[in-house]
Parts: structure tokens; sequence; C-alpha cells
């Protein structure tokens, strides 16, 4: 009589070669990775289903709704009214700061756009606006036009910075003016200042 | 008022000798690079009283400068042997703002 039929039993382990198995035989259901496959999924090299991509949280935007006055000559923290993207709360608008939230840590694109004019008419002479990481500068930008001053610079600082959970970052302002004072700017639509960044993924 | 880099220059002290910084309650020399003393507080609002009363006192040489002439408009006078209209636009800002 033919054996048509083999149970497990009698089959040595380890010996069931690719040649005894039919293509397509194989179905997600008898794989032994962790997590839940789904349309959304994927099977990583350690045998895990998990989502596509990757989070860039936490990411943050934040803007200026109020104007505020930059004395002459003096490094100003830039003050900020409103969030509109704070995905970890980590924003700090009494103290005026960002800090990165506990585990966190890592690379951040982190950007601002600093918007200032002379109280009176074309007398900014140089401006400058810095993001500071835990109050050192880390990146700057200046504009300069000492022999033919101007009424406005608008100043735009953009960089990659590695944080670690806890480090704050905020935003400084400087400007040299022939009256006493410069204004950082508001528009209502809150589009002139401001400042953000978000955690950049697959850097390490 | 507080501590200015107005009233630090008009006590004779150049930018690059000091660093003035505000996190929000009021500037403050965060650094003092000049060989001299630093002075007091008082000493630097008085020097910014000062400097702010001279700064007062140019602002009608401001508001006409803003309103002369410009270099163009002269130009453009002396070839069209037009003088007189120039001089009385002058005159006329002269007048709107006194000494």
């Amino acid at each position: 009589m033919a054996i048509t039929r083999v149970t497990s039993g009698v089959i040595t382990d380890g010996t069931i070669a690719n040649a005894d198995l039919a293509d397509d035989a194989v179905g997600v259901a008898e794989l032994s990775a962790t997590g839940t496959a789904s349309s959304s999924t994927f099977l990583r090299g350690d045998n895990a289903w998990a989502a596509a991509g990757g989070s860039n949280a936490p990411a943050f935007h934040i803007v200026k709704t109020a104007t505020q006055n930059i004395a002459d000559d003096t490094w100003t923290k830039v003050t900020w009214d409103s969030t509109t993207i704070d995905t970890d709360s980590g924003a700090d608008l009494v103290n005026e700061k960002w800090t990165v939230p506990s585990g966190e840590g890592g690379k951040y694109f982190v950007y601002s756009c600093t918007f200032l004019y002379s109280d009176t008419s074309h007398d900014l002479q140089e401006t400058s606006a810095e993001i500071r990481v835990n109050n050192t500068g880390k990146l700057s930008s200046n504009q300069r036009n000492v022999n033919d001053p101007m009424a406005q610079f608008v100043l735009y600082t953009a960089g990659i910075l590695d944080l670690a959970a806890a480090d704050y970052i905020d935003i400084w302002a400087h400007s040299n003016v022939g009256s006493s004072n410069t204004i950082c700017h508001a528009a209502a639509s809150a589009k002139d200042t401001f400042f953000g960044a978000f955690k950049l993924v697959g850097i390490a | 008022m507080a501590i200015t880099s107005k009233g630090l220059q008009q006590l004779g002290f150049e930018r690059a000798e000091f660093v003035l910084e505000d996190s929000g309650s009021g500037a403050y020399i965060k650094e003092w690079k000049s060989a001299s003393p630093q002075p007091s507080e008082a000493e630097i609002e008085a020097a910014h009283a000062e400097w702010q009363a001279e700064y007062d006192s140019q602002e009608y040489a401001r508001l006409r400068k803003a309103e002369y002439p410009s270099i163009e408009e002269c130009v453009h006078a002396i070839l069209d042997d037009d003088l007189e209209a120039l001089q009385a636009k002058r005159a006329e800002v002269k007048a709107r703002y006194p000494k």
C-alpha cells in the first residue's frame, strides 16, 4: 500500500529542505514574528512586525503674535505667544523655551525666523539671531548694513543639532540701531517670527 | 531705564568692550571686557539720559533729512535751471521742522 500521508512525528527535526516545500506554501500566519501583521506593517530583520517609516516626533512650531522691544546692542531672549504644533508638550511659553522630552534625545532639525525693524525710520545697522542650547549659541545668522542703515531685517536660522533629553533651546536676537530700540515683529497672522524643530529619524 | 549700550557708549566705552543681555527681566552686563572699571548702573542711566537728550535735540535734523529733495531732484533742478524751486522746497521743510 502506498504511503499517502506522513505525520510530523516521523520526520526528523531539521530535515525538511527547501525543495520539499511548494512555492507560496508558507503563509504569514506560519511565521513566528512578534507584533501584528497588517497592511501597514512590514517584517523587520529582527523578526518583528513594525510600522513602515518612522515618526518625526517630537516636533513643535511656536509663533510670536505680540511685538517685543529689543534694546540696542543687547542680546535679548525672544518671547513667544502660542504653539501651533507641540507633539510632546515641550514648549514653555513662560520661560520662552522648548525642552527635549525624556527619552527623546537625538538629531533635530531646528529653525527660526526673526523679523526685526527699527522703531524710527531706516536706522537699523546690524542684526543677529541665535539658536541657543542650554544658553550657549549653536546656530546664528547675521545681517549688516552699517553704511546704509535699513528699516528692517529678516533673519532665518536653521540647522541640525544633536540634543539630549532635558536640553532646552531658545532664540536670542541682537541689533545695532541708531535709536534706542528695535522691534521684533509679530504679525497678526503669526507668520513673521517663529521657531520650531523636529526629530530626524534614521540618523544616529 | 536700565543698563543700556547707549549709556555705556556715552561714557566712552566701545561696543566691543561689553556684552549686554536681557533674558526677560531687564538688561544686564553679561561680559565686561574693558580694562577700565565697570561703571555703576546709576552712572550708566545718567549717561543714557544725556545721550537721549542729545538724540532728541537732533530730531528736527532727522525729519528734515527725510524730506529734503533727493540727490536726483537736485541734479534735475541744476540741469533744468530750477534752483529757486529747489531752495523753496528746502526752506519749506526747514520751516516745518524748526531747530
